[in-house]
């Protein structure tokens, strides 16, 4: 049995710029616009979230129109662990813009200043109290021909984010010593993150990063001869199966710091590319064979503790 | 060519095939069921994952023949009218897809399994659950929804 430690950093995707615009309609729906699609990160839930959080409405009334690059304002997309953080700045940038439009509405409504009037608690509250919800507004304002209501909000990243997002690992192996089989046992991840904005899609995006660092580490191998491909298919390129995932603890580390809306990191690619090294260093403490290649394969291990005993 | 004479998520089907035709084509072409998917072509990623009379098959590598006379489940057939299967609706409640590519998939081989073991143990659904490929979600919380989904189903737990 051995332990080993890997560890890994980058900052949070700080490319590109991203635009999202907002509508509002006669029944209060709020419809947000994005060029990038969501790849099954979550992302969509996340705009949905920060559109429901700054204007006080549940996440039903928030639909999110994602991919169509015809009619959306521009938007890189998806990648580099950057979506949360651009994607969601222009699409926080596009919420309030919304809401001070509302505000100016609402003020007209109340028959005060915009100054005076405050969203609390899903009402548009006036300095000396009257109020009035967003739906009666939205209704008062169709009468006024100001619906819908439209916003768009950009964000363009100036540069690289001073913000860390380190993952540490530690890898629990159990290695044979006649055959060199290598069995990993126990995973802990362990990250530094920023506000979790969601914590299910989150999890997600660490459990299946973990698992991908797995397969190469351990089973992955894309063979070639003479210049081509020779591992053809699934059958031949192995893939970790639910047979392969050792028992995973997570562990993070919430700091309120991050680039993103409400101090949000990223995910994306922090919890996949340390395992290898993690796994590496633990068959090194387990039977001191040490191995830069992967993936980490018996024969290699077998290969290593022959050499150790001095065969030829 | 030869007619065939099957039922697919409840209803009957006749149709004329090429010998050579595989299942998971009839589905999606001739039917237009394509919430099955092909991943690999070989018969071993599992996201083509069919129930034929009620044993999961990888319908990349089964011909439409082979199905005359039975019975075919696909993913479009378990949801009734607008109620979500259990177990649909706990992979949308507890994260147990991404991408979704695989997601259909594994729910046919979860059913399968479920359908002959109510209460599998972790290492069961592990074993039962090895042909079914995915890539996005590690497994954690696929392996957790089928664990506890009679719970959930009785309102008594979660994942």
């Amino acid at each position: 049995m051995g332990r080993g430690i890997g560890m890994y950093d980058r900052e949070p995707g700080a490319f590109g710029p991203s635009s999202a615009t907002l509508s509002i309609d006669a029944d209060a729906r709020l419809t947000l616009l994005t060029g990038a699609a969501d790849t099954g990160t979550g992302s969509y839930t996340v705009l949905q979230q920060i559109v429901a959080e700054e204007l006080h409405v549940p996440l039903a009334a928030v639909t999110v129109v994602q991919g169509d690059t015809d009619t959306a304002a521009y938007e890189v997309g998806a990648g580099g662990s950057r979506f949360t953080h651009t994607a969601g700045q222009a699409t926080l940038a596009a919420t309030r813009e919304l809401k001070q439009a509302l505000v100016t509405l609402a003020a007209q409504r109340l028959g005060c200043a915009p100054a005076q009037v405050q969203l609390h608690q899903g009402r548009f509250v006036a300095a000396e109290g009257h109020s009035l919800d967003l739906a009666t507004l939205m209704a008062w304002a169709v009468e006024q021909g100001t619906v819908p209501l439209t916003r768009t909000g950009s964000y363009l990243p100036t540069g690289p984010v001073a913000v860390t997002s380190f993952c540490a690992q530690v890898a629990e192996v159990e290695v044979d010593p006649e055959t060199g089989q290598v069995q990993l046992r126990k995973l802990v991840t362990a990250h530094d993150v920023g506000t979790v904005i969601n914590p299910l899609t989150h999890q997600g995006q660490i459990e299946g990063g973990v698992v991908q660092g797995i397969g190469q580490a351990l089973t992955e191998h894309l063979l070639v001869q003479d210049g081509a491909v020779t591992t053809l298919h699934l059958g031949d390129y192995k893939l970790p199966t639910a047979m392969d995932i050792p028992e995973l603890t997570t562990v993070l580390v919430e700091t309120k710091a991050g680039p993103a809306p409400y101090a949000g990191k990223a995910v994306g690619e922090l919890s996949n590319v340390a395992i290898p090294a993690a796994v590496a260093n633990a068959v090194f403490a387990a039977v001191g064979v040490r191995l830069t290649d992967l993936p980490i394969t018996a024969e290699k291990v077998y290969a290593g503790l022959r050499a150790k005993e001095g065969w030829k | 060519m030869r007619m065939i004479r099957l039922r697919v998520n409840g209803q009957p089907v006749v149709r004329e095939v090429p010998d050579h035709r595989l299942l998971v084509d009839f589905l999606r072409y001739d039917l237009s069921l394509t919430g099955t998917k092909e991943g690999c072509s070989v018969g071993v990623c599992g996201a083509c994952t069919v129930l034929l009379d009620g044993q999961p098959v990888s319908s990349c590598i089964a011909l439409a023949v082979m199905a005359d006379g039975c019975e075919v489940t696909t993913i479009e057939g378990l949801a009734e009218d607008d109620r979500l299967h259990p177990l649909q609706q706990a992979f949308i409640d507890y994260g147990g897809f991404q991408c979704g590519i695989c997601t259909p998939g594994q729910v046919m081989a979860a059913k399968a399994l479920l359908d002959v073991n109510p209460h599998p143990s972790k290492e069961e659904i592990q074993a039962w659950m090895m042909g079914n490929l995915c890539r996005c979600t590690g497994y954690y919380k696929i392996i957790e929804i089928i664990e506890s989904i009679q719970a959930v189903a009785e309102g008594k737990g979660a994942p």
